[in-house]
Parts: structure tokens; C-alpha cells; sequence
């Protein structure tokens, strides 16, 4: 079942997106906006545990980035940039009349956070990511390729729906999840077409924030699941000391996947963060 | 934003509001506010319960969103309140919903879950009457000769503000909020509104009480001004399988200035019934 939320034509593309807001309206200061910004081919609906979890006392932005789920498909031949695609979240905030956000990013999607934090300091709040690298490991890169000379290869022998079946594992303990999940996660991924499938990878492996992290300014928590290969929980311990407001946070028992299988844990830490002096 | 669109009949609106695993086929919950209110009264008690439950929030006729071209004096019935009720569910495809209303919307409730019983998976009443007492009319003339004058001369929001502030809220509830649901009551048309009083005045729904097959949740005040005790005692007397929890205050919407406490009993009841796992 496809559902629509709204669409906003910004900078030529469409992009759907949902505002939910259950807060009290009689305010007179408006609620903080969250902007839980999916990883790569994700959509909205990723995050749909988490919005009530957040609402009663935040307006929650969530949205499909170009490609992703419902926002305008580029035709053949379109390359993703990164900074064009962070600037697309910017014209979505504006749009909406929303100054700044805490940004909430998976994967991929805690990297175009960074992005903005660098570009536009002033319009994030703070930055909370779950197995967010600051770079894609060549060796994650490998993984994904399935047998297949590279992963642009799998995606065009497979398409995104089927190379997404064969690789869950690697981003959900598939163990702990229900196999109805498992069928709805590839379905919902395979709304993004190879070809953007493809440039989308090719772009994000190529994002370096390594360089970078000492000018996040953000207070930025990286949640890890604890259960996941070394070579990451040690890019994050790494990432969490060059961060000038970086914390680290593990969550026993989650490998990848944290944000949907731990939705509950995950917003227990970053309201935990908020709170904290200086978060 | 759904509209329900009938031929004959005013056309119904409703929000619906669903966090629930897409995976999952989980059950509707129907929130019913009550008189003179809309659909955006429920707003504080969404982040609770949608995570479990498909929630579903009507405008009643002539209310919100919901149309108000309709004859008034001939609008306002049980039969057509009912009929917009089954035409909501009707409209969601759901065989059946786990039905909460608070006051009116309860009164309503009551009246369906009996007329269809094979729609209504549990009933929950918030501050919910079962007749509109003697001393209540009299306590809601405000210097009137009776209500439907005072809402003649003091207008919809008048009214509400001078309703709101002695019975319903306590002193200390939020300023905000009084000001927010004057203005929300005030948006309805006094018309409506009186025409409701007339139809309300001798209405009871307690011949409806044995025909509830559904298990029944009943959030009261302690000592509430509309729906006290005695009001309490016929339910549990009528009823074959009640719950009656009150919450600490005696004023009479807990359903606005408690709605963590009251939407927290609503999801155990409803999740108890269903067998199925919670957080709250």
C-alpha cells in the first residue's frame, strides 16, 4: 500500500514529505522540528515507529530524498552530488518555514547531516546518526557487490527490489525480524530505479567526511549497534574523539539496523543527549 | 485528509493517524469527541496510541470539517449520529474498530456498540453520561432562563468559555489551553449547537446498556459534574463486563487536560483485548 503524504516542488523536483505534528497549538513558541532523513534507498515510512515516539513534544519532518520513495525518479543519465542533495533537505526546511532542525540520519543519511552542518551550520540543531561511517569502507563495498564484479553490477542484474532480498542481512539481523518485514523493507527499496540506485552508491562512497569532522560544530551523537564488525565500532570511537561535540553510544545486542529494530532505545539515547548540557 | 461522501447526507470528515508496521494488519481505534469539539481534540492522545493502532478521529456532522448542510432540526438524531458512525467504518473497510468516545462521543458509543454489535471490538468511555441529569441542565444556565438561551445570548464561544471554566477544567489547567479550546467550541455554529441541546435534553442511552456485548473501559473523574456516580452506578449495573478507572481530579475533561493518563488505560484495554503486545 503506497502512501502519499504531501509533495513540495522545490528547485525543480518534487519531494514527498510528511510534518507530524501532535504538539500542544496553543504554544506561543513553536516546538523544535526533528528531520529523520533515511539512508540509502530508504523512504518516510522507515521511520514511522519513531514518530510517535518524538511528536507529543517535537513537529517531525520526515523526507524522501531525489530517487528515494515518492520524490521526483531523474531520468537515466542523472549523477547524485552530494551537496545538491543536502541542498535539497535545505529547500524542503524552507519551504516549510522551518530555520532548523535536529537532524536524525541512518547510514548514508547521518553523512548528508554532516553535509549540512559543514555547509549551513546555523540550521542544525544537533545531529544524531545510527551506523553512520565516515567513509564506506571498501570492504562494505565489496559485500554488497553479491559475487557480481560490483554492486552497480548486482543492482542492474537484479534491479533494486530482488539485489536488496539478497543483501538484508547485512543491514538488518534478519534473525530478529519477521520475514513480512523482510518482503515490505525490499518492496519499499525497490521504488528507487538501478540507474539511481546506482549513482546514489557511486556518490556516497565517495563522501569523505574523515577531513571534515573537526568543523562540526553540532553536537553530534553517533548511535553504534555494539554487535558490529570491529572495523566500524573503531571508525566510530575514532570519529566520536574528532568530533568537537561528538558522543558515542552503543547499543548491546543490534548490529546494523538499529534505527528499526531498536526505535524505542535510539530516542531514549538522543533525548538523553538533548538534555545533556551543551546537547 | 478522508472524506466520507454520501448521497442525501453531510459529508464526513475524519483524520487518521497510523504508525503501525506497515507488515502488520493492525486494528482501527475510532477517538469520538463530544459536543461542540472536532477531531483535533484527540491531537495529545495520537503519540500514544498510534503506534498500535490505526487511529481514526471523525468530525460528527456539522462539526470540524464535517459538513453542515444539513436540516438541523431534523439532522440531529441517534439513527443518523449511528448511520455516520457505521459510515466511517464502512468507509476504512474495517470489519471492526476498537471505539472510544468521550462524553457525547461516549453516549454515542454506548448506542452503537448495542445497535452493532459485530462492529465494535471494545468500548471506551472518557467522563461519558448516560443521560444528561436534572441538576447538570440546571447547572448550565450561566443567569439563563435555560441552556438553549444561554447559548442563544452568549454565542458558541461565550458559552464554552463559561462552561470550560467551572466544570470542565480545573483552575490550574493551562491558560492555553482554556483559550485554545474556547476558540476551537467557539468555531462550531450556535444553530447546531442548539439544536444539539434540544436533542440531548431527554435523550438516554440506558434501554442500550444490556445489548453491549464489547468489554467496556469507563475513565471517570472521582467525582465528576456530569458524569458522577450515580451515572457510574447505572453502567456498572447495566453493563455485563465494565472497567471503571477514575482518574485524581474532579473536573469533568480529563480527556484534554490528562491525556497521557487517559489514552495509557485506553491502549492497555484495547491491547489486552487484542492479546497483543504494548509499550506504553
Amino acid at each position: 500500500m503506497a502512501k502519499v503524504f504531501h509533495m513540495a516542488r522545490v528547485a525543480g523536483v518534487e519531494l514527498h514529505y510528511d510534518l507530524a505534528d501532535y504538539t500542544d497549538p496553543w504554544r506561543t513558541n513553536p516546538a523544535e522540528t526533528f528531520l529523520l532523513y533515511p539512508g540509502y534507498c530508504r523512504n518516510v515510512e522507515f521511520w514511522h515507529a519513531w514518530v510517535p515516539l518524538l511528536a507529543r513534544d517535537y513537529r517531525v519532518l520526515r523526507m524522501d530524498p531525489v530517487g528515494y520513495g515518492h520524490s521526483t525518479k531523474p531520468p537515466p543519465g542523472f549523477e547524485y552530488n552530494a551537496e545538491r542533495t543536502a541542498r535539497d533537505a535545505l529547500d524542503l526546511m524552507d519551504h516549510l518555514g522551518i530555520d532548523r532542525v535536529h537532524w536524525v540520519g541512518e547510514s548514508t543519511g547521518g553523512k548528508i547531516g554532516m553535509l549540512i552542518a559543514l555547509m549551513a551550520p546555523e540550521r542544525i540543531a544537533s545531529i544524531s546518526t545510527c551506523n553512520t561511517t565516515a567513509k564506506t569502507a571498501e570492504k562494505q563495498a565489496g559485500t554488497y557487490a553479491i559475487g557480481e564484479a560490483s554492486q552497480a553490477a548486482a543492482l542492474e542484474k537484479y534491479g533494486v527490489g530482488e539485489w536488496c532480498r539478497r543483501t538484508l542481512h547485512y543491514r538488518v539481523n534478519t534473525s530478529k525480524i519477521p520475514p513480512e518485514l523482510g518482503k515490505w523493507w525490499a518492496r519499499e527499496m525497490d521504488r528507487v530505479p538501478p540507474h539511481l540506485a546506482i549513482s546514489a552508491f557511486e556518490c556516497f562512497t565517495k563522501i569523505d567526511l574523515w577531513p571534515r569532522l573537526a568543523e562540526i560544530q553540532a553536537p553530534t551523537l553517533l548511535i553504534l549497534g555494539e554487535d558490529c564488525p570491529e572495523n566500524r565500532r573503531m571508525q566510530l570511537t575514532e570519529m566520536s574523539r574528532l568530533l568537537p561535540r561528538g558522543k558515542l553510544v552503543r547499543l548491546e545486542g543490534y548490529d546494523f539496523g538499529i534505527h528499526y529494530l531498536a526505535p524505542e532505545r535510539c530516542v531514549a539515547a538522543i533525548r538523553d543527549f538533548l538534555r545533556q548540557p551543551g546537547g | 485528509m478522508p472524506y466520507v461522501e454520501r448521497p442525501g447526507e453531510p459529508t464526513l470528515h475524519y483524520e487518521l493517524d497510523d504508525y503501525t508496521d506497515p507488515w502488520k494488519n493492525a486494528p482501527y481505534l475510532l477517538l469520538q469527541h463530544g459536543f461542540a469539539r472536532n477531531a483535533r481534540f484527540w491531537y495529545s492522545w495520537v503519540p500514544y496510541l498510534s503506534r498500535f493502532f490505526k487511529v481514526v478521529r471523525p468530525d460528527l456532522r456539522g462539526l470540524g470539517k464535517s459538513s453542515a448542510s444539513f436540516d438541523f432540526e431534523t439532522g440531529l438524531s441517534l439513527e443518523h449520529y449511528l448511520g455516520d458512525i457505521k459510515a466511517i467504518i464502512d468507509h476504512l473497510g474495517a470489519p471492526s474498530v476498537h471505539y472510544c468516545g468521550e462524553s457525547l462521543g461516549g453516549i454515542l458509543g454506548i448506542a452503537f456498540a448495542a445497535q452493532h454489535p459485530d462492529r465494535v471490538r471494545t468500548l471506551n468511555l472518557v467522563s461519558t453520561p448516560v443521560y444528561i441529569s436534572e441538576q447538570n441542565k440546571k447547572n448550565t444556565t450561566y443567569g439563563y432562563a435555560n441552556r438553549i438561551e444561554a447559548l442563544r445570548e452568549m454565542g458558541s464561544k461565550g458559552w464554552a468559555e463559561a462552561s470550560n471554566s467551572g466544570r470542565r477544567f480545573p483552575p490550574d489547567a493551562d491558560p492555553g489551553l482554556l483559550r485554545w479550546t474556547a476558540d476551537e467550541m467557539g468555531k462550531a455554529d450556535v444553530e447546531l449547537l442548539i439544536a444539539g441541546q434540544h436533542w440531548v435534553h431527554d435523550l438516554t442511552v440506558v434501554p442500550f446498556l444490556s445489548r453491549i456485548r464489547a468489554p467496556v473501559l469507563g475513565l471517570y473523574p472521582t467525582s465528576g459534574p456530569i458524569a458522577g456516580d450515580e451515572q457510574i452506578e447505572i453502567l456498572r449495573n447495566g453493563v455485563r463486563n465494565i472497567r471503571i478507572v477514575r482518574q485524581p481530579t474532579n473536573y469533568h475533561s480529563i480527556q484534554s487536560f490528562m491525556p497521557a493518563a487517559c489514552a495509557r488505560e485506553v491502549l492497555r484495554f484495547a491491547a489486552e483485548h487484542e492479546g497483543s503486545a504494548y509499550q506504553e
